[in-house]
């Protein structure tokens, strides 16, 4: 066989493993750019901060009734369930017009436990 | 076989090797429609969060334009919907369906053609004053 050609084909197949692993390496830092910066949006921020935001809600709106409290919350845990999300919320009161609100919220990548004061008003 | 031949043997392997790199390489190249697509999602999700947030805003009574309007009975005087569609087609170009479900999933309201399959949707949990307590807003957003 030709000295010359072998040449011509064994750069060729280099060139060609260059192309290829170049092209790996681009493939592979495209989809972890992707993974970083879209990944954290799949996370229910929204949904989060809207559990907290009624929770706190219903402390000061349920006020003439405190009774009423309990059931907004379990009836709330009801529709985040059929959402996929567990909540559970919790409210005692520890003083007159101050409440203890525990909030507990999983999915399968989060867990957020919030404890804080709510006042009636 | 002649030198000039084996030339032309060499040399037609070595394009065909090339050749098929390069297609091998367009074919494992990223591709940007998923990502676009990906956007075009989270986007619909963002409107859908902000919109729901926007009507649901406490005021001093810590009601909600969305509380008043369940417990008007679902009065268009309170919460125009029509309103709010009409903007979204003519602004964004996104299409909208609402509905309100009670705790047990029964729907008692709904507004806005039937959402296609890859609609975008969010929801919103609506205290009132009377049982059943808590009601969920559900908006469905899609791109005309």
């Amino acid at each position: 066989m030709d000295k010359k050609g072998q040449l011509i084909l064994l750069s060729g197949i280099l060139i060609a493993m260059g192309v290829a692993l170049v092209t790996l390496y681009l493939t592979t830092a495209s989809i972890s750019g992707y993974r970083v910066s879209y990944s954290p949006w799949d996370l229910p921020y929204y949904e989060m901060r809207m559990g907290v935001f009624e929770a706190t809600r219903a402390v000061k709106l349920y006020t003439s009734k405190p009774t009423d409290i309990p059931k907004f919350y379990r009836n709330m845990s009801r529709i985040y369930a059929r959402h996929g999300y567990f909540l559970v919320v919790n409210a005692t009161p520890v003083y007159p017009y101050l409440y203890r609100l525990h909030l507990v919220f999983k999915t399968d990548r989060v867990y957020l436990e919030v404890k804080k004061n709510v006042t009636t008003y | 076989m002649s030198r000039g031949q084996m030339y032309t043997l060499e040399a037609l392997l070595a394009s065909l090797i090339i050749f098929g790199v390069v297609v091998f390489a367009i074919n494992s190249s990223p591709k940007f429609g998923t990502e676009t697509k990906e956007f075009t999602t989270l986007q619909l999700k963002k409107y859908a969060d902000d919109i729901l947030e926007i009507l649901d805003l406490e005021n001093s009574t810590h009601e909600s334009l969305l509380s008043k309007w369940i417990e008007s009975g679902f009065k268009s005087s309170t919460l125009n919907w029509t309103a709010i569609e009409l903007n979204l087609r003519k602004s964004l170009g996104v299409m909208m369906h609402v509905e309100v479900l009670d705790p047990n999933g029964s729907l008692v309201y709904s507004f806005g053609p039937p959402p296609p399959r890859g609609a975008v949707s969010s929801f919103r949990v609506v205290p009132v004053s009377t049982p059943p307590y808590a009601y969920e807003v559900r908006l469905y957003l899609w791109y005309v």
